[in-house]
């Protein structure tokens, strides 16, 4: 008897873990993953779309998730089933991979890619012009190094001072003339390299990068109104998203800031 | 024949006008009449006693008026007193009377019967009381109280709405008014203001995206002559608005207790709210403008700004393909014709989506090789049943089919939100399978260019996620360090050169004569405590001497006692504390060599000392 007692148990206990895996299987992000790419590559890429936005909302943020998501709304286009703001979509699933993996040539060369099919579609005298950022100078000068570089200046510019400073109290007329020397350059460094560490960290934390997933993201004033004379941002171009209220968003387009809909923008998300 | 009928008219009203009148109520007691809106009333529910009093024109108006409840009767409201001037025609002669109708609301707290009063007012400087009332109260909610129809109305007859001036009745104070049946949830505590007003009133105050909020604008009036002259629909931009009651509908008046009154009230609006966005979403006022009867020229009315807070549908569970804000109860039918096709060909597909609720402006529809799926014509059947949006929406589908083969349609899945199951379902629709023929005739498909063919498939699998570092900047440390260490430097640096000054100073007061006379001053003191007068004597000169030297700068003790006191004076030493300088030198000198000296001559030498010291030393500081 005893044996029998075992192997049921164990039958048993087997059951009840397959029955959870079973359970569990679908709502895990892997299989969901898996489910997109599967329908990605028979061709149904709205089951495709469906799936990785289903992930995306769920918060799973990984860069080939997002690749695929960008491949799945690509293949709408390349099915000319594709419905408006799709190459944006693309290149917002492309730009998050990017963000999410820098260094990812794949990404990259798709985001692209998509940006050339959208001027290559749009009116002629948008073209590439306007998806090219030009940034502002403080975003220039801040982006001139990485926020560590200036990080590490800064605080070796603060060690200049503090060495400056006691040698400026020296008898040793050398070390004094160290300590003068050493002193003003130090406090200059410092001002400055912290500046720019402090502004690079206040950029990485506000910046919530976004992607214009609308044939054309207008321009509008704080009310809504649309600005005619203001041109449109165009599909799949990346944007800054400074302030949000109600349907509208506050956005940097390079040196231009205004608002837009909010509906036209997808806020990349990172992992 | 008329003027003689003229003739006789005239003499009648001469007749009439000559009659002596009759006498006057003067000093009579006045004429009081009680009445209560109700002898079997409910529990909670308020009804009113009446008493009415009236005097000839004469007499002055009866006042103070009083009412005693028993227990288990409270009194609401009142006493309310409301003048009256009556006119009777008395004979031949016209009476006028005036008075007072005096009114109390009162509520029974307690089944049973009870005995009210009698309600009573002073006149004349004497009280004087109506009726005893008698009443008995049943428990909630145990009366029906019936509509009063008015046999001579033709639109109360047929349910309409009463036509207002025309069979209206002159109100008779002491009819009993029958109180018409209250809404409870349009009850108030008191009203925001006087003859009109109106009130937003949202069903829930908390919605998942999506979800259908009611909004219902009600219109609360004591008088019926009033009419709008401006109407501001409320906006709520953040809400896709579907009507739910038409703006020219006239739904039936309701009654409402608002403070102690009964008010009437009419739904004036009823807006089904689907909220666009997550968020603190805000309905702003409504507003009307009215005139009429009992309001002081053009009033403005609005409701109160209203606010649903929104959230998205709960993430736990959500099935794969649910788009936010389809929230309700859906099913889903789809017709496919025909099923069979040839290559290049079309079949129309209608999916029907039924229930209640946002329901979908677009379907997610299956694709795969070769099929097409058109852009849909929508048609609409929605209603509103008990509040709510129903009905159905059909989408009809051109769908092209390209390959030939027995190609399987799919599935047309609609994730939804149910917010009264609070859970996810999916309303499926199975397509099924077109046959579609080979098409001998078809023209070859042109070739076209795919810009993205270099990009390649997807990606199979989920590859490494590099770490993000941490940033040095997130760290508190960091920015201490940064500027800590310089400033701890600077902080030191002025310590120490602070901690030199004082050092110095410290040095220069113990090596100071001031110091030193101080000290010598205590030191004479010490030693005549002990009797030693020659050591205090010693002691005290010394102390004269650092305090000159300290004041002029002239060492006293290397100059002949004979030239001392010119040169203090020369020093800037005025004359008579030169001369008492000189004078206690030449004391202080004789009594070191004087053991028989008494203690109080020395001690008085030692004031004088004192005060010497003193005069030096403020002349040193102000510099003569």
């Amino acid at each position: 008897m005893r044996p029998s007692v075992r192997t049921a148990a164990m039958a048993f206990v087997a059951l009840m873990l397959a029955v959870s895996a079973v359970r569990a299987e679908p709502s895990s992000n892997e299989s969901l993953f898996e489910e997109g790419v599967q329908a990605l590559t028979r061709g149904d890429h709205g089951r495709a779309i469906r799936v990785f936005e289903t992930l995306a909302d769920r918060g799973f943020a990984h860069p080939d998730a997002s690749y695929d998501r960008g491949m799945a709304y690509l293949a709408r286009v390349r099915a000319k089933q594709g419905r408006p703001g799709d190459l944006g979509r693309a290149a917002a699933g492309f730009e998050e991979a990017q963000l999410a993996r820098p260094g990812d040539e794949g990404a990259a060369r798709a985001v692209e890619l998509v940006r050339a099919e959208v001027a290559r579609r749009g009116p002629r005298t948008a073209g590439h012009a306007e998806m090219e950022i030009r940034p502002s100078l403080d975003r220039i000068i801040v982006g001139l190094a990485p926020e560590a570089v200036w990080a590490w200046i800064a605080l070796f510019s603060s060690v200049a001072l503090s060495i400056g400073l006691v040698l400026r109290r020296a008898k040793s007329s050398a070390l004094h003339l160290t300590g003068t020397v050493a002193t003003p350059i130090g406090l200059a460094g410092l001002i400055l390299f912290a500046s720019l560490a402090a502004r690079a960290r206040h950029v990485r934390h506000n910046m919530h990068p976004a992607v214009v997933v609308a044939t054309a993201a207008r321009m509008l004033d704080g009310q809504g109104t649309a600005l005619p004379k203001e041109d449109p941002i165009p599909e799949a171009a990346r944007v800054e998203i400074l302030d949000r209220e109600g349907l509208l968003a506050h956005i940097r387009h390079g040196q231009r800031e205004g608002w837009t809909h909010a509906a036209s923008l997808r806020e990349l998300s990172l992992p | 024949m008329r003027w003689v009928a003229r003739i006789v008219g005239c003499l009648l009203v001469a007749l009439i006008i000559a009659l002596p009148a009759p006498p006057a109520f003067a000093q009579a007691a006045p004429r009081l009449e009680t009445g209560v809106s109700a002898r079997d009333v409910e529990v909670g529910r308020p009804f009113t006693v009446q008493l009415s009093a009236m005097v000839t024109v004469s007499n002055r108006v009866p006042d103070k008026p009083m009412l005693r409840t028993p227990p288990g009767i409270v009194i609401r409201s009142g006493p309310s007193v409301m003048t009256k001037t009556q006119v009777t025609l008395n004979g031949p002669n016209l009476v006028q009377q005036i008075g007072v109708v005096v009114s109390w609301t009162l509520e029974a707290t307690r089944p049973g019967k009870y005995r009210i009063g009698p309600p009573s007012i002073t006149w004349s400087g004497k009280r004087h009381a109506g009726a005893l009332i008698e009443i008995t109260a049943h428990s909630a909610g145990s009366l029906r109280q019936p509509k009063r129809r008015d046999p001579f109305d033709l639109f109360d007859i047929f349910g309409l709405p009463k036509m207002p001036g025309i069979f209206d009745q002159p109100q008779d104070p002491f009819a009993e008014p029958l109180l018409p049946p209250t809404e409870p949830s349009l009850a108030m505590s008191s009203a925001p203001a006087s003859v009109v007003f109106i009130r937003a009133l949202l069903d829930k105050k908390t919605a998942v995206l999506g979800e259908q909020v009611t909004l219902s604008v009600y219109e609360y009036h004591q008088v019926s002559a009033i009419r709008k002259l401006e109407v501001h629909e409320p906006s709520a931009p953040d809400f896709l608005q579907q009507p739910v009651l038409d703006p020219s509908e006239e739904p039936g008046t309701q009654f409402a207790d608002v403070g102690s009154s009964v008010w009437k009230v009419r739904l004036i609006r009823k807006i089904a709210l689907f909220p666009l966005r997550s968020g603190d979403l805000t309905v702003e006022p409504m507003q009307i403008t009215y005139a009429g009867r009992g309001l002081r020229g053009q009033v403005v009315r609005e409701t109160l700004r209203q606010q649903v807070h929104v959230v998205e549908a709960p993430a736990e569970g959500r099935p794969v393909g649910y788009r936010s804000g389809d929230v309700g109860r859906f099913s889903l039918s789809a017709e496919v014709d025909p099923r069979t096709v040839e290559a290049g060909g079309a079949i129309a597909v209608r999916v029907k989506v039924e229930g209640s609720g946002n329901l979908p402006a677009t379907l997610p529809t299956p694709s795969g090789k070769g099929i097409e799926w058109l852009e849909p014509e929508v048609s609409d059947n929605i209603d509103v049943v008990d509040g709510e949006l129903r009905g159905e929406r059909a989408f009809n589908y051109v769908v092209r089919l390209r390959t030939p083969g027995n190609v399987e349609l799919g599935d047309i899945e609609l994730p939804f939100y149910d917010p009264d199951r609070r859970g996810y379902d999916v309303a499926r629709a199975h397509l099924g399978n077109v046959l579609v023929r080979e098409n001998p005739n078809a023209a070859p498909e042109k070739p076209t260019r795919d810009r993205f063919a270099s990009l390649g498939g997807p990606r199979m699998t989920l590859g490494e996620v590099p770490k993000r570092g941490s940033f040095v900047t997130d760290s508190l440390y960091y920015w201490i360090a940064l500027f800590a260490s310089p400033l701890a430097v600077a902080l030191a640096g002025v310590g120490w050169s602070f901690g030199r000054r004082v050092k110095r100073s410290a040095r220069a007061w113990r090596d100071s004569l001031d110091r030193h006379a101080k000290v010598a001053l205590k030191e004479a003191r010490d030693a005549l405590t002990e009797g030693k007068t020659a050591d205090a004597a010693a002691a005290m000169e010394r102390a004269i001497h650092a305090a000159v030297e300290s004041a002029t700068g002239l060492k006293s003790r290397g100059i002949l006692r004979g030239d001392l006191r010119d040169a203090l004076i020369d020093a800037g030493v005025d004359e008579a504390s030169a001369a008492n300088a000189v004078e206690l030198l030449a004391a202080t000198e004789s009594l070191r060599f004087d053991p028989s000296a008494d203690g109080q001559r020395v001690e008085a030498l030692l004031d004088d000392a004192r005060g010497l010291i003193r005069v030096l030393g403020k002349a040193r500081k102000s510099g003569k």
